[in-house]
């Protein structure tokens, strides 16, 4: 069912499809078929009162990440504590709710999606439209966290940024308190090679074979070898998370080798968080764990 | 694996390279559609009614709100994305459902990109990737013909 994760997958990077396969191109609709769900049929039913439109037309384990020199450049703010109808909003230490304001925007990255919306500022008052965010399904704590920041937003109604080391969102019983977010950590710049893949924290088969590997070249680049197609791309961060912007797979896979090879790029290309543990480098997205030793010369 | 994130794009496409798919969409209502057309965004037109599955929310319906919706993407947005409503308020959207089919009969409209907030209903509406999006984006083609 590996083609189940078209449903599942969050999109939002580039990867250049020129080298990615020799195979006959097929239907990206076509693949849908191989979801197994049921489904409830619906229609148009009566309409209800006109809704207030904003749209405008025009569970790893939390300690797995997290511990690699942060890098001291800010990249927006960190929520620190949100509160919700009296409710906090649960934040979680390797699921940073990441916010950026600009002169007509707010927009940032939730516990695990992404999230947009236009802004119109008077003063410290500030209306919101056009809302939008990605639909990843990120299950557990994750979706926990995520889905109370979401909800929140709309409800944003005043801004107080005159403090350079805190910013106060409010609405109706709304608060959030956001202080400068240490900004995205250094990736460790040596080869690693492929340990183990965890899902759910239990390990993958046997092993990884044919010795997959991971080299963070630059800031921006890395590369890498699946066991049978070397990688090659580029990355940037959402808030601590990383965030493929281009990736070459190259290269074909024996039957052998494709579910690893799968696993690999399924994590790397989603968005994913890179730790140290111990000795060991750690890259995570919310349900797979690679996990990788340093290769020395 | 294939993805192109950047302005006015959001699709991604996964093969194998061990079968061979039909043209066949999912849609639960009760299972599976042939696809044998496809629509561009030039035809698709406000208050188009359009139906989609999603892995989260199902089989559903609405209209075209919008033709030129902001996209979701990492690049600077793009005024291309379409955005459908249902008058009865039905979500049309939620988090699994990205990648889902968008289509009407057996013609080819677009794969769910991501959603926007409806007060006070919450983030109910759909916004998808038009089909030649999805083609260009990915240099693939939709299947219309087994």
């Amino acid at each position: 069912m590996r083609l189940l994760s078209l449903q599942l997958t969050p999109i939002g990077r580039v990867v250049d499809v020129s080298r990615v396969s020799a195979a006959p191109r097929a239907a990206v609709l076509a693949v849908l078929i191989t979801s197994g769900f049921l489904a409830v049929s619906c229609s148009e039913a009566t309409p209800t009162p006109s809704p207030t439109r904003t749209s405008s037309q025009g569970s790893p384990s939390p300690s797995h990440h997290g511990s690699i020199t942060p890098r001291p450049v800010a990249a927006g703010w960190l929520l620190q504590e949100g509160l919700l109808h009296g409710n906090e909003i649960p934040l979680l230490d390797d699921y940073p709710i990441i916010l950026v304001v600009t002169e007509s925007e707010l927009r940032g990255m939730s516990a695990c999606n992404q999230y947009w919306s236009e802004m119109q500022r008077d003063d410290g008052e500030i209306h919101l439209s056009n809302i939008r965010a990605t639909a990843v399904d990120c299950g557990g704590a994750i979706q926990d966290s995520d889905d109370a920041f979401l909800s929140a937003l709309p409800k944003i109604a005043r801004i107080d940024d005159s403090h350079p080391d805190i910013l106060i969102l409010e609405g109706r019983e709304l608060l959030l308190r956001f202080v400068p977010s240490p900004g995205p950590p250094a990736l460790p710049t040596s080869t690693w090679q492929l340990l183990r893949i965890l899902d759910s924290n239990t390990q993958v088969d046997a092993g990884p074979l044919n010795a997959p590997s991971i080299a963070f070249n630059s800031a921006v680049s890395f590369s890498g070898w699946t066991g049978c197609r070397r990688l090659v791309g580029e990355y940037t961060f959402r808030g601590h998370q990383v965030l493929v912007t281009r990736m070459e797979a190259i290269g074909s896979c024996p039957a052998s080798l494709e579910r690893q090879d799968s696993k690999i790029i399924a994590v790397l290309g989603d968005g994913f968080y890179v730790g140290l543990r111990e000795s060991e480098l750690w890259i995570s997205d919310s349900s797979t764990a690679l996990v990788f030793a340093e290769l020395r010369p | 694996v294939a993805e192109n994130g950047t302005s006015g794009h959001d699709e991604q496409w996964h093969k194998r390279s061990d079968a061979t798919f039909p043209n066949k969409a999912w849609d639960g209502n009760p299972d599976w559609r042939w696809i044998t057309g496809k629509k561009s965004r030039l035809y698709i037109s406000v208050g188009d009614y359009v139906c989609h599955w999603g892995k989260k929310t199902g089989y559903g319906c609405g209209n075209v709100e919008s033709r030129d919706a902001v996209a979701c993407n990492d690049g600077s947005g793009g005024l291309v994305g379409i955005e459908v409503h249902s008058s009865a308020n039905l979500d049309l959207s939620s988090k699994g459902d990205s990648g889902g089919p968008w289509y009407l009969g057996e013609t080819a409209y677009g794969t769910m990109s991501c959603h926007s907030w409806v007060e006070p209903y919450g983030y109910i509406d759909a916004i998808f990737v038009a089909s030649n999006y999805v083609e260009s984006g990915l240099n693939v083609v939709i299947k219309t013909s087994p």
